[in-house]
């Protein structure tokens, strides 16, 4: 990537202690709003815990869920947040092994972020099970009865790559870390705050060996989670691609799916980093050159998630199957969901053709309403390739309709909420823009 | 301290003797002994079948009862007698699980307070202080429910010779069929049809394939000729005429709609066509074609069936007045076709006791003392017109024999608990004379009584013995027919040809129809019966076989009737006449006929159990005795109001895919083809199975010219397989759990049914899936569920191209009683929440007839076995069996030309087969 003559990726005079002192700022002099911020969100996670313990106890049937629409909301919700985890990994592992280094300043937002919505989404497999208590039937373990998964379905892999990817998010995300909490032991208020800065820091000393240990594990694992990013989200698509169902069977979902979890999550960044940078003043390290690349990437990856739709719909028209043909050409625009399919189109497709402008990329307002309309339209994706898919097979006699119940509403805002939880705890006490990595662009 | 083996056994006797005897009243208080010598036709584990009959409508029907461990648990019919031929309908089938009913009266209840049979002997018995008791029977009048039971014909002898001046009335009752065959034979006759011999058959709003009297026999006789096994064959050919869309109408080749009133002058204007060709009927019918509207359908429909003549069949609906049923028996006189004229074997048919006005006006006058009303319900049956319940209460002991608290125990004074059907001794007869034995598959759970049992404590039995009186009737005939369930030669000979009065046909030709606005046609509910069974909820959500509602009631309208008066599904419309004015939702229904709103009946009962009075309108405000199911001159306007209506399947246009094939007889003819494509297997990458050692495989085969959508499956693998019901929320949001359903599709020749249950595809979609091997495939051909390694992630149901799978998506069970638990088929399991179910082809049943085959040294094509769904299909439309065996039935209609495998093109493979619906329309007729 060529760099713009004016656009620098650090803002302003720097030396080691200042910047040290002001990504310090966040998590030694919290900003006060985030008490209320950790109070809301936190009563929200408590909501989804009280739904999903009241769905274990009364069934899924408190679900909108029905045959034919037999997974609605929580597998909408959570291909979702997969999806948002994408860019997380992508940004500290593809761009770390591309020696991008504009990455530095937004990856560990961006992998906290990939490690909460994970999380959101491994719930929702789980909660939407007829007898959850049996969900690690799933996992391949050696039992007495010799019953193992069933290896020829997607599920079994879901299982699998989701868990995988969330292990290796999570190893990278505290390594990468360990440098900057052994800086916030070093600096620590309080005696408390050191100790646990230091337990956490597993003994960091900054020494030769140390950086060099720390720089060759941080590639390992680049290396080990950059397929993991094209893994998970073709595997998640292949739940439908290996199905019989029309609008799901279809070759282009791997690629397609990546490409729309990437652009997804380039937004969710870009949604959470602007109003961070402004709240807590990172202008200098979250610079105008940060968003405009951001909104690059959100915009190219629109680029493929759009030629991906053109395709579906070529291929169901050119294919001729009379099944599909209705799925995506009738039943999608015109049906009783159309609502759903035409947000998805303007939000995906057309809404992101304004970040050609270097005007919108510059603009932060712009920039943010757009992101929230790619996650809408993200969302939307997945509720109009579920649902329509679903309400309308093969045998006409079993059409269906599919309304999500309060219990589905209130589980996905509890997940929202418990995603905010999380991140905000992130932002209170951990440096949230890396130290150590904003230092090396000092020299 | 630690329980011994002996210890334990006590405690779990104990447990099973507390448990077994729940619910009975007389509890005995013995000792729980071990069978030391076990009866040899006892086996712990398998089931035992006694022979028994029930009435329907009067009439006797006979049934094999299966019970495990002595609890009833399931119906079929029974093959050797001649109403049944082996099928049953939906509600027969449903009374086993009334058996178990929480609601049931358990006690003899006097004004209210429990009390003994003693207490109502000593009131009513031969020296009770009745005032009627001295002065022979003045003042006691009974009505009893249509029966044609020997035994109880005996005992009202009886009763009436002990009490000459007592009363006997019957309540129902066909009494237009009746009236109109004396007034053309002098005698009150019925028609008996032999539809095996019939090429053509005309129904007037007859709906002789599923509602009318003795619909399982004339099924199974009308598939005879229906059934066709190649382009080369021959088939009957069948023509309706009625208002709303009945499953007669859908399975039958020519559908004319026209609203109720209106039946009787297109049969005159049939008969006019008959005159035209020159046979020897009252030319005066000539009027009614010449003014007809459907002069061109009458005249094509009678060229038709003059060629045919000697082989036609006419059938007039139970809705219709005394001039359409005298139309139908000029029609049946002049074809000659094979229908006789014989007595009803109904007591008092033709006779005033069926006169309800005549009850009434008697108990308006005060001349009853006693009314004994047993198992029926005149205050609900009777329309409100004849004031039922003001008469009524003149009676100064209202005495009332009922299995339910119904409409008519409000006012009893005397509430008797009646037994159920198998809890019971006595005998029927059926349509054609034959006798049948009634003997109860388990011990009373309650102390109740039979009517047969009130008749003899009235006419002085202190404590009747039903059996032995049985034995009295019957000598020693009793014995052979027990286990048979019939009595032989008990048949009554055949009718003689008789005359019919061309004089009293030309009375009744109807005058020019004056514009009767809109037409309110009344259609019984053949789930329910007519209200009878509004408590049982296997009836309750069994879909209507045509508009696939569930629950409630609904006002029926034709698409172009809706638009003229600006509503759509789920309006509420208030239907007007007169004063009286009921209100409920619309349902639009391609097919009802336009100007007519067709509104089941028994809905809204006030009384008779839980469920019953949920749901659903009473439309009896606009009933009148003189109208009873027909009634011209309604307003109806909408209210602006809705009311949510249950369907399990709102969707039913095709969208043109080739799903339910169906050809006329002539173009696969002229295309012998047709359907080979769709049942040639197209490419696949999935492996063969046929390395798999062939053992004997399962498969069926569903014949959708014969399916006339009676839904006597859906009931009969709802008992066999456990089914819970959901109740009408659920079923709103997509959730019923039948795994046979009954599809109709619309087409340009009008509906057709397509049964649909899970087709066990050889390279099954659902089980690649499944991420815990929950769903895999047996060495036999059958898709297996097995329910306790499902961890319900529902995608074998999305991968499912047929959507047969079911998911238990509460607890169902939750609440359940044990009394309620009885009723379960042991064999099966019942599934929890969170898991997946649908139709294992029965296995069960398969399994066992493996057992046996294994066991007896037998191969398995001499097992008899098949599953509950095509046991009980009265047409035959459903045949399982052995495709590995050359000679099997379901082998030789695999390979006819007509079959093919819906869904073909996904590459699925399935093991059951579907026939396309080969229909036979007069090529004179455009529609």
């Amino acid at each position: 990537m060529t760099t713009p003559p004016g656009a620098r990726l650090l803002v302003g005079r720097w030396d080691d202690a200042s910047l040290t002192d002001k990504l310090l700022e966040p998590v030694q002099r919290p900003a006060p709003a985030s008490r209320a911020v950790l109070l809301v969100t936190g009563l929200g996670a408590a909501m989804l815990f009280a739904t999903m313990g009241y769905v274990f106890v009364t069934g899924i049937g408190v679900f909108g869920n029905n045959i034919p629409v037999a997974w609605g909301f929580p597998i909408i919700n959570f291909v979702w947040w997969i999806g948002i985890g994408h860019a997380g990994t992508f940004i500290s592992a593809i761009l770390l092994l591309l020696e991008q280094p504009w990455r530095s300043s937004l990856n560990r937002i961006a992998e906290g972020m990939t490690l909460f919505a994970v999380m959101q989404a491994g719930l929702y497999p789980i909660l939407h099970l007829g007898r959850p208590w049996f969900a690690y039937w799933l996992v391949p373990y050696p039992s007495t009865m010799s019953m193992w998964p069933q290896f020829m379905s997607a599920l079994t892999w879901d299982m699998a790559a989701i868990s995988t990817y969330f292990t290796i998010s999570l190893l990278f995300w505290y390594q990468g870390l360990v440098p900057d909490l052994a800086a916030a032991r070093d600096r620590a208020q309080s005696d408390r705050a050191r100790r646990i800065y230091g337990l956490f820091a597993l003994g960091w000393r900054n020494s030769a060996w140390h950086w060099r240990h720390w720089r060759r594990s941080q590639l390992l694992l680049a290396g080990l989670a950059t397929p993991l990013v094209l893994s998970v989200h073709s595997i998640v698509s292949m739940d439908f691609a290996t199905s019989k169902l029309p609008g799901w069977h279809s070759m282009i979902f791997p690629p397609y799916f990546v490409a729309g979890a990437i652009f997804s999550g380039f937004a969710m960044v870009l949604t959470l980093v602007i109003p961070l940078r402004r709240l807590y003043r990172l202008k200098a390290v979250l610079t105008p050159r940060h968003l405009d690349l951001l909104a690059k990437l959100t915009l190219v990856t629109s680029l493929v998630v759009s030629y991906s739709y053109a395709s579906e719909f070529f291929i169901a028209w050119y294919g001729g199957v009379e099944y599909e043909k209705y799925t995506l050409l009738t039943e999608r625009p015109f049906g009783p969901y159309a609502t759903g399919f035409w947000i998805m189109i303007v939000c995906n497709v057309f809404v992101p053709q304004l970040l050609w402008s270097r005007r919108v990329r510059a603009s932060t307002v712009a920039l943010w309403v757009i992101s929230i309309l790619v996650n809408v339209g993200m969302w939307f994706e997945r509720f109009v390739l579920i649902v329509t898919s679903q309400r309308a097979d093969f045998l006409p006699s079993s059409f269906g309709e599919y309304t999500p119940s309060l219990i589905d509403w209130m589980v996905f805002a509890g997940t929202i909420s418990f995603f905010l939880f999380l991140f905000t705890l992130l932002i209170r006490f951990v440096p949230f823009v890396p130290i150590a990595e904003n230092k090396e662009q000092l020299h | 301290m630690r329980p011994t083996r002996r210890d334990f056994l006590r405690t779990l006797s104990a447990a099973a003797a507390a448990w077994g005897l729940e619910g009975c009243l007389q509890v005995d208080k013995g000792q729980i002994v071990p069978y030391v010598r076990r009866p040899p036709e006892s086996v712990p584990g398998r089931a035992d079948t006694y022979a028994t009959s029930v009435e329907v409508d009067g009439y006797g029907v006979g049934v094999l009862g299966e019970c495990h461990t002595g609890h009833p648990t399931k119906l079929e019919g029974n093959p050797l007698h001649p109403a049944s031929l082996g099928a049953l309908g939906a509600a027969e089938q449903a009374r086993i699980l009334d058996l178990y009913d929480r609601d049931r009266l358990r006690a003899l209840l006097h004004d209210g307070r429990p009390a003994a049979w003693d207490a109502f002997l000593a009131r009513f018995g031969a020296r009770g202080d009745a005032p009627w008791v001295r002065r022979a029977g003045e003042g006691l009048c009974l009505l009893l429910a249509p029966t044609a039971s020997p035994l109880r014909a005996r005992l009202i002898e009886e009763l009436l010779a002990l009490y000459p001046r007592a009363s006997v009335r019957f309540s129902g009752g066909d009494v237009a069929r009746w009236e109109a065959a004396r007034q053309a034979f002098g005698e009150p006759l019925e028609p008996r049809y032999d539809l095996t011999r019939a090429t053509r058959i005309v129904s007037l709003d007859a709906d002789f394939l599923a509602d009318e009297p003795n619909w399982i026999r004339w099924s199974r006789d009308w598939a005879v000729r229906r059934r066709v096994h190649g382009p080369d064959g021959e088939m009957s050919r069948t023509y309706v005429v009625e208002s709303f869309v009945t499953p007669t109408g859908v399975a039958a080749d020519h559908r004319l709609a026209v609203p109720g009133n209106e039946v009787v002058h297109v049969g005159a204007a049939l008969l006019g066509a008959l005159a035209q060709a020159g046979l020897p009927v009252p030319i005066a019918a000539r009027a009614s074609l010449e003014r007809s509207a459907h002069r061109a359908w009458a005249e094509a429909v009678a060229r038709d069936l003059v060629a045919c003549r000697g082989e036609v069949a006419v059938f007039v609906g139970r809705r219709q007045p005394v001039a359409a049923h005298l139309v139908g028996i000029a029609l049946n006189a002049a074809l000659g076709g094979p229908v006789t004229w014989a007595p009803s074997p109904l007591l008092g048919a033709g006779t005033a006791a069926f006169d309800a006005a005549a009850l009434v006006d008697a108990l308006r006058g005060g001349a009853v003392d006693t009314l004994v009303t047993l198992e029926t319900n005149p205050a609900f049956e009777l329309s409100p017109d004849l004031g039922w319940a003001t008469a009524a209460a003149k009676a100064r002991e209202r005495v009332h024999l009922a299995y339910l608290p119904d409409e008519t125990a409000e006012s009893a004074t005397w509430l008797l608990p009646a037994l159920h059907d198998f809890e019971r001794w006595g005998d029927t007869r059926a349509y054609d004379g034959t006798a049948a034995p009634v003997q109860p598959l388990v011990r009373p759970l309650v102390a109740g009584h039979t009517p047969d049992g009130v008749l003899a404590m009235l006419a002085g039995d202190r404590a009747p013995d039903l059996r032995d009186r049985l034995a009295r009737r019957w000598g020693e005939r009793l014995e052979a027919a027990l286990p048979r369930g019939v009595f032989d030669d008990t048949a009554a000979a055949p009718a003689p040809r008789r005359d019919v009065d061309w004089d009293a046909v030309a009375r009744a030709l109807p005058s020019p129809a004056a514009d009767a606005g809109l037409v309110l046609d009344l259609v019984r509910d053949p789930r329910t019966d007519d209200g009878r069974r509004a408590h049982n909820v296997w009836l309750r959500e069994l879909p209507e076989p045509v508009t696939k509602l569930v629950y409630d009631n609904a006002a029926v309208l034709a698409p172009a009737t809706a638009a003229r008066l600006g509503v759509a599904n789920e309006d509420v419309v208030e239907i007007r006449r007169g004063d009286a004015a009921i209100r409920l939702p619309v349902w639009v229904l391609a097919g009802q006929a336009e100007g007519a709103v067709a509104v089941w009946t028994g809905y809204g009962r006030r009384a008779g159990g839980a469920l019953a009075p949920q749901h659903g309108v009473d439309v009896s405000p606009l009933r009148t005795g003189r109208e009873p199911w027909i009634v011209p001159g309604v307003e109806v306007r909408a209210t602006g109001e809705r009311h949510a209506l249950a369907t399990t399947q709102p969707h039913r246009d095709p969208h043109g895919r080739p799903i339910l094939l169906r050809r006329t007889l002539a173009d696969w003819r002229a295309d012998p083809q047709f359907a080979v494509a769709q049942n040639t297997p197209p490419p696949s990458l999935l492996p063969n199975r046929s390395d798999v050692p062939r053992t004997q495989q399962w498969g069926m085969v569903v014949d959708q010219t014969l399916c006339t959508g009676c839904s006597a499956c859906v009931v009969a693998c709802v008992a066999e397989n456990n089914i819970p019901m959901v109740g009408k929320a659920q079923v709103r949001l997509g959730r019923e759990m039948h795994w046979l359903r009954i599809d109709v599709y619309d087409g340009a020749r009008g509906p057709a049914f397509q049964p649909m249950m899970c087709v066990h595809c050889e390279k099954a979609p659902c089980e690649y899936v499944c991420p815990v091997n929950a769903t895999s495939h047996s060495h036999d051909g059958i898709n297996e569920m097995t329910y306790n390694r499902c961890v319900g992630t529902r995608y074998c149901s999305n991968n499912c191209p047929y959507k047969v799978r079911r998911f238990n998506w509460l607890e169902w069970h939750r609440g359940d009683e044990d009394v309620l638990r009885m009723h379960a088929n042991p064999d099966v399991t019942v599934r929890a929440r969170g898991v997946m179910e649908k139709c294992t082809y029965c296995v069960q049943r398969l399994r066992g007839a493996e057992i046996e085959a294994r066991t007896g040294g037998r191969p398995i094509e001499a097992v008899p076995v098949t599953t509950a769904c095509a046991q009980t299909c009265p047409t035959g439309a459903l045949v399982f069996g052995l495709v590995s065996d050359p000679g099997a039935e379901v082998s030789k209609r695999r390979a006819e030309l007509h079959a093919y495998a819906v869904l073909n093109e996904v590459g699925t493979f399935p093991r059951t087969r579907h026939l396309a619906r080969i229909e036979n329309p007069n090529p004179d007729l455009r529609s």
